[in-house]
């Protein structure tokens, strides 16, 4: 055993190895610390160019796991070729699959910016040339010629009626032919009818004769419309092809290298010749006008001049997705809302008149689109909390490829018609941000994801604490100051924060680098010495800080406390007790974690060697608990019962314990309060116990000693030190000593303990104040011994119990 | 106030000639758009040709469907049937153009020689609009209907045919005549109401006549606020007029119906113009 002095309570920093005053001092500022294994985890994910191998960067939540991958991929990707623009376009062969364009890098815009002029030069080019004489003399000519040949014919058909007697006239009901007098006039019913029977068969033979050269006229001219349309359009399609012809040259010369452009140019020079008509009237409709205009000209253009309810001329425009122009080397993109729209892209709506329409033009990227040839940085965790992200986004990695589906579509009960952009081809790095208890998850659960996560990139929570280390941990201090804009901090603030750092992870030899925790507490000491009206951040800042997020937090603890102290939770920090022993647990409650004082009890009488914990009877004790209070079995089984049966039976529990327990940390506790019950051996209440032990009775070490301790230590400072006071801790946690100062001031001026033990002996003289007795080659123990007494009571029980097996007790 | 009681006395009805032919819809809907500009009514009328009933008595006569070619007996109950449906479906036409201008509207019926009786009714109307002609006259020539009514009618007469709409430019032409004053009153009216561009073309014998007579129009123009181009043309031969007419990209064409060109040339204007003309008495 080894009382420990102050100076192994906590290990301090010492503010005069730094050479420098104050952090504006230190000129090589990092932000992030001891990540070897990290960055060799990213410098192999980023540079291996295969399928699968994107990136899970694994840490936990206190880590600014984001800000450093993000600055890593920033730097990784500056040298890196940035990729092209991605544009869609119309598909003229079929509106419903917009055609992907991929573009050389900047060139998307400008290519949209070609076609935007186009579409404005084009209706005047194209009313100019339509409005010409030359285009009215020919079409009307084309008119003219079917007109005229209609018209011969009637008038020669008329002619012949009225050679034949005959008149070819217009009813409701149709044509008809009536017989004339030689004046031209109309015969009536009576002159008719006057007529000889031969004269009126002729006349009706004639009127037959004439009927049928009517009825093929009348089938001929839907043919000559039909071919008086297909010549109209054929001119149309000759007067447009030179009209434009000037305003595709400049276009197809900028972009001449580019043959998918000039194919597009193709299509797009072929559409504007076939739908020429619509073209103008939608132009019309557009400019508007005096009402006479739109009243007469407008409705004919509403007629004519929209296709599926959308103005004509968009479907010549380019929607450029994604516009590298700006972007230096590979992009790095971080989507925060990572839903299934935002990821793979989306199709939206326009509603018109109550219905609602699409086309390209409002075909949005998502941030796979963006991050295209580069890398997308997600959080896992918001992944797989918005439905169909996940699957969304395994889908594209697993296919390669980036398909625009609406999951309107995919889900609903009817199926309606809407675009199919042509995917892309997709390689983007995705680089998943996530706890690691997330990234095992997915590794049991999910068969797909480490097929298509393979670089596992791991922050490390902490890092050794050395000289070499407390140096770059003034550097890391400095780097998260300047990123945050805060004051300065002086030396020994620097040092406090280091201390800080290492109580961080419960151990003096390591420092936590989980930056995001240390950067609230940077953050909260600057407030602190802006309210002091400090120009740098001092040691009182940092404490203040450090005291008041405990403050903020410690509602609970102090009515823990407070109830103690009031004797409603019995604890006793001074005098004996047998089968009783101060245990200490640790409470995690949001911010805060901190100790407190159990009172342990145990009970024991005859019977077959059971140890009952009364928590595992009620449901109330965790796997872990109850795995220690077996082990106890185990050692005083092969410690005090090999000879012979363990012929008693004992009863363990937390007193005034409402919650669950669980951890091993009091299993020494509760062996001390048994052996004290069994030997009848009065233990000292001014200790409490902390440590777990094993079936050979060593002391094993726990987690949250320093809150243990600095738990019990508020205790015994309320209920009065009598310099008594201390806590046993295992030998094992020495190295985890990072104690309050006021702790540490006690333990100087002998107000209070602090002892460490290796074995359950050394623990047991601690509380009793006797010797515990080494086992004699014999077996034995020595006289007056804790070990002895128990051994001989355990004896005692075994020869009752022998004793009570009678056969009048029904024991043979 | 007097320019407001002149525009109701010079049009406070309009008639339209209606039947089945694609001219007499462009009338229709034209005539409506004219009253909704310029607030005035419009009067349908529906003339049912006194020969349809003589034919139908006529014993052994058949009809040609104009669509299909298919052949009928043309009897007076098939002749009655098809007017009702033509009558409704004239009718449900202008109540939905009516209602679409906000224009007050009603519908006549007569029985008899159409030109008769659309003469007969413009004596309570202002302004007869007219398709050119019917279905099957020769192209380019003014129907015989539409020629008898422009020769006998003393009112401003609109006619034109299908495809043809009133666009964004008016134009007037002036001869100092009282049909070209009341004809330029007209425009005058259109114009101001409608917002459309003005363009009065000055005729006369000689520059110094073409000359007073601009000064008479700017006058005018000046008195009703109403800002128009106003060229002269000393020399009104037709080739001219024309030429000027084309250029000008005429809407409407308002034109004295004594100037020369139009007693004279009619239909070269019409088979040229390609624009509603209003021919004023």
């Amino acid at each position: 055993m080894n009382q420990l002095d102050a100076a192994s309570l906590r290990k301090a920093c010492d503010a005069r190895q730094f050479d420098f005053e104050s952090t504006e001092e230190i000129s090589n500022r990092v932000k992030v610390l001891g990540q070897e294994r990290l960055t060799s985890s990213l410098d192999f994910g980023t540079g291996i160019d295969r399928k699968g191998y994107n990136i899970f960067a694994l840490g936990p939540h206190e880590t600014d796991k984001r800000g450093h991958i993000l600055e890593y991929l920033e730097e990784a990707s500056a040298d890196e070729e940035t990729p092209g623009d991605l544009c869609y376009v119309n598909n003229f062969d079929d509106r419903y699959e917009p055609a992907a364009l991929h573009m050389p890098r900047g060139r998307g815009c400008e290519l949209k910016e070609w076609m935007e002029k186009l579409i404005e030069d084009l209706p005047p080019t194209l009313t100019a040339a339509f409005e010409t004489e030359e285009y009215e003399n020919r079409r009307q000519a084309l008119q003219d010629e079917v007109q005229d040949q209609q018209d011969q014919t009637f008038e020669e058909l008329q002619e012949e009626a009225r050679e034949k007697g005959l008149s070819l006239l217009r009813t409701p009901a149709g044509f008809t032919f009536a017989p004339i007098k030689e004046d031209g006039d109309l015969m009536n019913q009576e002159e008719v009818n006057s007529l000889s029977q031969e004269k009126r068969q002729e006349l009706q033979e004639k009127t037959k004769g004439l009927q049928e050269k009517l009825q093929e006229l009348i089938r001929q001219m839907p043919s000559a419309q039909r071919e008086l349309r297909r010549k109209k359009k054929e001119l149309d399609k000759e007067i447009a092809t030179f009209a434009i012809k000037d305003l595709f040259d400049d276009i197809r010369e900028a972009f001449s290298e580019l043959k998918r452009v000039q194919d597009f140019l193709d299509a797009v020079e072929l559409d504007i010749v076939e739908n020429v008509q619509a073209i103008m009237s939608n132009q019309g409709q557009q400019q508007g006008g005096n009402q006479m205009a739109q009243m007469m000209g407008g409705r004919q253009a509403r007629l004519q001049g929209t296709d599926s309810g959308t103005p004509v001329l968009d479907r010549y425009r380019v929607n450029v997705l994604v516009d590298h122009a700006e972007t230096e080397g590979a992009p790095v993109v971080y989507e925060d809302n990572p839903n299934y729209k935002n990821l793979v892209g989306r199709v939206e709506y326009k509603s018109r008149m109550g219905a609602l329409t699409t086309n390209f033009n409002l075909i949005k990227p998502g941030a796979l689109h963006r991050a295209n040839g580069g890398y997308l940085v997600l959080d896992a965790r918001q992944v797989l909390l918005e439905p169909f992200a996940w699957e969304g986004l395994k889908r594209a990695l697993k296919s390669g490829r980036l398909k625009i589906e609406s999951l309107g579509e995919s889900y609903s009960m009817i199926s309606t018609v809407s675009l199919s952009p042509e995917p892309v081809d997709l390689e983007v790095k995705v680089v998943l941000l996530g706890q690691r208890m997330l990234y095992y998850l997915l590794c049991e659960h999910d068969p797909e994801f480490q097929k298509l996560f393979k670089v596992e990139a791991d922050f490390e929570d902490e890092i050794d604490r050395n000289g070499d280390n407390q140096e770059h941990y003034s550097q890391l201090i400095a780097g998260l100051i300047e990123e945050n804009g805060l004051r300065h901090f002086d030396r020994k603030a620097v040092a406090r924060i280091i201390e800080q750092g290492s109580r961080m992870t419960g151990d003096n030899e390591k420092l936590s680098t989980q930056t995001e925790e240390l950067k609230d507490l940077l953050i909260e000491a600057d407030h602190w010495a802006e309210e002091n009206d400090n120009g740098h951040v001092h040691y009182e800042d940092v404490e203040k800080a450090i005291e008041h997020k405990i403050y903020r937090s410690a509602r609970l603890r102090d009515k823990v406390q407070e109830t103690i102290e009031r004797g409603t939770i019995f604890i006793d920090t001074e005098g004996e007790a047998v089968g009783q022993v101060n245990g200490l647990s640790v409470l995690q409650l949001g911010n805060l974690m901190f100790g407190r004082p159990n009172r342990i009890t145990a009970r024991v009488q005859l019977g077959k060697g059971e140890i009952i914990n009364i928590e595992r009877e009620v449901e109330m004790s965790g796997p872990i608990h109850s795995k220690g209070v077996l082990i106890i079995k185990g050692y005083l089984g092969e410690r005090y019962a090999r000879e012979r049966p363990l012929a008693m039976s004992a009863s363990l529990v937390f007193e005034q314990s409402y919650g669950n327990i669980d951890g091993d940390s009091a299993s020494a506790a509760e062996l001390f309060a048994l052996l004290s019950a069994i030997g009848d051996l009065p233990l000292k209440q001014s200790f409490s116990v902390t440590g777990s032990v094993n079936q050979h009775g060593q002391i094993q070490p726990i987690g949250g000693v320093n809150e243990k301790i600095e738990g019990y230590f508020d205790v015994c400072s309320k209920k009065g030190l009598t310099g008594e006071q201390g806590v046993i801790i295992p030998k094992a946690n020495e190295k985890n000593l990072m104690l309050r100062s006021d702790v540490v001031e006690a333990v100087e001026e002998g107000r209070f303990h602090i002892w460490s033990i290796e074995t359950l002996d050394e623990g047991m003289e601690l509380l009793t104040g006797m010797t515990a007795g080494e086992e004699q080659p014999d077996g034995s123990f020595p006289e007056d011994t804790v070990n002895h007494l128990i051994r001989e009571k355990l004896s005692d029980f075994a020869e009752r119990r022998k004793e009570f097996a009678t056969p009048e007790n029904g024991r043979k | 106030m007097a320019e407001e009681s002149e525009k109701e006395r010079v049009l406070r009805e309009i008639l339209v000639a209606v039947d089945t032919s694609p001219h007499s819809h462009a009338a229709l809907e034209a005539a409506v758009t004219l009253a909704h500009i310029l607030e005035a009514n419009v009067k349908g009328l529906f003339v049912e040709n006194e020969l349809w009933g003589r034919l139908s008595d006529l014993p052994v006569t058949t009809s040609i469907s104009e669509l299909t070619g298919e052949e009928g007996p043309l009897e007076r109950d098939t002749v009655e049937e098809k007017m009702t449906r033509l009558r409704n479906r004239i009718r449900d036409r202008m109540h939905d153009l009516g209602q679409h201008y906000q224009v007050t509207y009603s519908m006549e019926t007569a029985s008899g020689k159409v030109d008769e009786k659309v003469l007969e009714a413009s004596r309570r109307s202002d302004l007869i609009t007219l398709g050119l002609k019917g279905n099957y006259a020769k192209r380019g020539r003014l129907g015989s209907t539409a020629r008898a009514i422009i020769r006998q009618s003393d009112k401003p007469v609109l006619i034109l045919e299908k495809g043809m709409y009133v666009g964004t430019v008016l134009t007037v032409v002036y001869d100092g005549s009282p049909s070209g004053r009341k004809g330029l009153a007209i425009a005058l009216q259109i114009a101001k109401n409608d917002n459309s561009r003005l363009s009065v073309l000055v005729t006369g014998e000689g520059d110094k006549l073409t000359e007073e007579r601009r000064v008479e129009v700017r006058d005018v123009l000046d008195r009703h606020r109403v800002f128009a181009d106003v060229q002269a043309m000393p020399h009104a031969d037709l080739g001219s007029f024309m030429d000027v007419v084309y250029r000008q990209r005429c809407g409407l064409l308002v034109l004295p119906k004594g100037m020369e060109v139009v007693s004279k040339y009619l239909d070269s204007l019409l088979r040229n113009v390609k624009c509603p003309l209003l021919l004023v008495s």
